[in-house]
């Protein structure tokens, strides 16, 4: 019964990821980010991703809520998920810390040689330990897609355009689970 | 000592908490023992139940102790969420193991 509970928790957290307003809001960084680079201009992706943040949750409101109601997950769980958050951010501030080291100090050749690298794992890995913590495989797909739009900027340039395609993949692959869940849960008549 | 144990399970089976042991009730408790908290829309969904029937549920479970039902607003919209209290939490897991004895 406790691997019952533990399957049965799995699929209320899943089940809040099933209507593709995170996917595209990873998305929507992603080609934010892109769109940033390519126009040179450095706060653009800071709005985007901001007025993303407040669309997620007007969106969840207007779709997810009326359609399959409001849960309020785990203490344990939110904790998990906030430890994922607060380890990117410590890796995010470490390669930051690094470029603080002094010239000569090798760390900082050794990270800004493989700069794209960091990028690519930090932001790849949070989005798989997002769908790690979630329990939706799609995820890992988009870390892929995010991991390798990065990488190959190494090779091919480009870093804004490659991450401008890989956004646009990630919303394009959210919109279909967003038009598959508004399908799947219409509407009903409630007495809330 | 089967005799023995026939008698313990005659014991946990006339102990067992008559609240939770309805199909309906056992369904709802569990799905708010993986939760903080549920609004009616979720827990209509998740158990089939009419609307009638899980509010006839719900209420039965407050007076029982074992669930809060609280008005709270999400983004300006109110929501009726249900809640297990720290009795009903205890209440669940006693129940899941006097079924595990009676099982076992």
């Amino acid at each position: 019964m406790v691997d019952e509970l533990k399957i049965l928790e799995k699929r209320m957290a899943n089940r809040y990821m099933e209507d593709g307003i995170w996917d595209i809001y990873l998305g929507l960084m992603a080609f934010a980010f892109g769109f940033g680079i390519v126009l040179d201009i450095s706060y653009l992706a800071a709005i985007m991703v901001s007025v993303g943040f407040a669309f997620q949750s007007i969106a969840k409101n207007m779709i997810t809520f009326p359609r399959i109601g409001y849960i309020k997950l785990r203490k344990a769980k939110k904790r998990g998920m906030a430890a994922v958050l607060t380890g990117v951010l410590f890796l995010g501030m470490m390669i930051f810390l690094v470029f603080m080291l002094g010239d000569e100090n090798p760390v900082r050749y050794f990270v800004r040689d493989r700069m794209l690298f960091f990028i690519a794992v930090i932001w790849g890995g949070a989005i798989a330990l997002a769908g790690l913590s979630f329990h939706v495989r799609r995820y890992f797909a988009y870390a892929l897609i995010v991991f390798g739009a990065v990488m190959m900027s190494e090779w091919m340039g480009s870093l804004g355009l490659n991450l401008i395609v890989a956004g646009l993949l990630v919303m394009i692959a959210g919109l279909f689970v967003m038009m598959r869940f508004i399908r799947k849960y219409p509407i009903t008549p409630q007495q809330n | 000592m089967p005799g023995e144990k026939s008698d313990s399970q005659a014991f946990s089976l006339s102990d067992i908490d008559r609240v939770i042991h309805t199909p309906a009730r056992l369904l709802i408790m569990k799905i708010l023992y993986v939760l903080d908290g549920a609004d009616m829309v979720f827990l209509k969904d998740e158990t089939g139940l009419t609307w009638g029937n899980l509010s006839v549920q719900v209420k039965n479970l407050e007076q029982a102790g074992y669930v809060n039902i609280n008005k709270e607003f999400v983004e300006n919209k109110p929501h009726t969420v249900v809640s297990l209290t720290t009795q009903g939490r205890d209440a669940f897991s006693n129940y899941r193991a006097q079924l595990k004895d009676i099982l076992r």
